[in-house]
């Protein structure tokens, strides 16, 4: 067969099958020339406006000039942004954990059981396919002061007065928001960790049986090491996720009332896109950017850890 | 086996209590879509009505959500035939070879994925506007082609790990290159991994409002962005936002319900084997 035969698909194919490390890289290069355009440049470019005064709301020849650190400076200043940040870390904290014990509990029940036919599994997983931005303006429907669903069942249970709704009142904006995120995303951790109950290996649980140990011995002590490393990760994914959580807050509440739902994120959005304070919120973007690095440094160190153990 | 019984009981009950929690909000939003505006606002709400398609009707007609849906479709497509394409490459070169430096380069484009959005959201504002892609379907289909890159190499990369090697080798023996082995033996075998992804990746597009909604104004408007400008300062057309959500969700479902028994996997990136 000669070369002049070929298609031009094909040649590519010989060309790039010549040793194997150019194979390796020829298919590796463009997920990482892509990625690398998209990601790096973008961060540099938003370190740069960090640095800046930039404000689009200001007349253009005036718009931005170099202010070093001081962004930085004013935000560690600003009690809005530490407000802002307890929020993310209160809201972050409390959906994992009841997230995490709501599914572990679910899925221990289900484990063995019937987890039922394909349609039931598909409105299962409904609320974490949905838009997270349809889920919040649903939500934001349900919770109406004057016609929603849930507010309306709420006052029938004599659970919340008539005076006041879900999302209106400072003190059940936040758990209003939370309750959102936790119909949202239980359902992942049932079905993931059911997954991991479904593929443990049996021997344990068999010797177990023989020396007649009790279920919490045998969950406490077989279960839960075998299961760490599913565990660690549903939780790396949701915290993940929790800490940057905007679209159902800005469905639900743009932040409000007086900022008790203000999460970073959407403290960022409101400074770069309402306040047009560029510089500003990217110094914020930056802050945000370290705590993730740093909490996804040290669950990827647990991970591997968990890893290795097993 | 008195004790399984039991089990099985209460494991349907909580079925039952979970499916009745899931489908209730969704429930809802379909029965507003079919109400008129009087039985939305009525109190106590209304579960029993006389169903109108009025919404439905205002929401292509009114609102002109067809161009939207249009462009959804556009950009979901197109993100997701150019992040299987490049990303399933990577995937590949990543499971099959050892060589210096992959692991750090695995970790990297893991770590692109924990990139909170809202970072890079302003300076690709700023960078859109400068160089004209402002509102532009190209600039939301890189945009999403670059965030559902990590996801594709790692999914893929569990796929193609849990075909044996010896199937290349086999088709080297017999006469193909390595580029031939890889697309006509590997990848045809893992069609259903490549069909996961690729309908993940639709739905992960399809549902994406923040970039979309800062990076478009009017000509490359997405659905959420629309459903979203139903809420307005002067009035929340409740009606209309739950007839193109109902639109909007239906086909997602469908992909879900065709491709459930991978979805676990895809969502964790691969890590769980479910």
């Amino acid at each position: 067969m000669s070369l002049k035969k070929l298609s031009v698909f094909q040649r590519f194919g010989f060309w790039i099958s010549g040793t194997e490390t150019k194979f390796k890289w020829a298919l590796l290069l463009p997920t990482i020339i892509l990625l690398a355009i998209i990601t790096v440049y973008p961060t540099i470019y938003a370190f740069n406006l960090s640095l800046s005064d930039y404000n689009l709301a200001r007349a253009a020849d005036t718009l931005k000039g170099y202010i070093g650190l001081d962004n930085f400076r004013n935000i560690l200043k600003d009690p809005t942004f530490w407000s802002s940040l307890r929020t993310t870390i209160t809201f972050t904290v409390v959906v994992v954990v009841i997230e995490f014990f709501l599914g572990l509990g679910i899925a221990l029940i289900l484990q063995g059981t019937v987890t039922g036919s394909r349609i039931v599994r598909t409105f299962i997983l409904l609320p974490m396919i949905m838009a997270p931005i349809v889920v919040g303006l649903t939500w934001t429907y349900l919770y109406q002061s004057e016609f929603g669903l849930v507010t309306f069942i709420l006052r029938k249970l004599h659970l919340m007065s008539y005076a006041t709704a879900p999302l209106a009142d400072v003190t059940s904006a936040l758990p209003a928001l939370m309750v959102v995120d936790i119909w949202q995303w239980t359902p992942f951790l049932i079905m993931v960790l059911l997954a991991g109950l479904e593929a443990l290996p049996t021997a344990p649980y068999e010797a177990a049986r023989i020396d007649k140990a009790s279920p919490f011995l045998v969950f406490r002590k077989i279960t839960l090491p075998l299961l760490q490393p599913v565990i660690l990760i549903v939780l790396v994914l949701r915290i993940m996720d929790a800490i940057r959580v905007f679209d159902i807050v800005y469905a639900l509440t743009e932040g409000g009332p007086a900022e008790a739902t203000d999460v970073l994120s959407m403290f960022i959005y409101r400074n770069a896109f309402y306040l047009w304070g560029i510089g500003k919120a990217s110094a914020i973007s930056f802050i945000l950017l370290y705590i993730i690095m740093i909490v996804s440094v040290i669950l990827v160190n647990l991970l591997s850890r968990a890893k290795q153990t097993v | 086996m008195e004790k399984n019984k039991t089990k099985t009981i209460i494991a349907i009950i909580i079925i039952g209590i979970i499916l009745v929690v899931n489908v209730m909000p969704f429930l809802w939003l379909i029965l507003t879509s079919l109400k008129t505006r009087l039985d939305i606002f009525a109190i106590p709400p209304k579960f029993f009505f006389h169903p109108t398609a009025k919404n439905f009707i205002s929401a292509f007609t009114k609102r002109h959500f067809l161009p939207m849906f249009y462009n959804s479709l556009i950009i979901s497509a197109s993100t997701t035939l150019l992040s299987l394409a490049v990303g399933t490459l990577g995937a590949y070169s990543l499971a099959r070879f050892k060589l210096f430096g992959d692991k750090h380069i695995s970790f990297w484009i893991l770590s692109t994925r924990m990139f909170p959005p809202i970072v890079l959201v302003i300076p690709f504002f700023i960078m859109a506007t400068r160089w004209g892609l402002h509102d532009t379907r190209s600039l939301l289909v890189i945009v999403y082609t670059t965030f559902n890159l990590p996801f594709v190499v790692w999914i893929m990369r569990s796929f193609f790990e849990d075909i044996p090697s010896d199937l290349e080798k086999a088709a080297t023996v017999d006469g193909y290159s390595r580029w031939d082995a890889f697309w006509k033996v590997i990848l045809p075998l893992s069609a259903p991994g490549l069909v996961t992804t690729a309908i993940l990746c639709f739905i992960f597009s399809w549902n994406e409002f923040l970039f979309a909604n800062v990076l478009t104004a009017a000509m490359a408007k997405t659905v959420p962005v629309g459903i979203r400008g139903l809420v307005t300062s002067r009035a929340i057309e409740w009606g209309e936002i739950a007839a193109v959500a109902t639109l909007q969700v239906i086909p997602v479902l469908a992909f879900t319900f065709a491709v459930q028994k991978y979805i676990i996997r895809g969502l964790t990136l691969g890590a769980v084997k479910g």
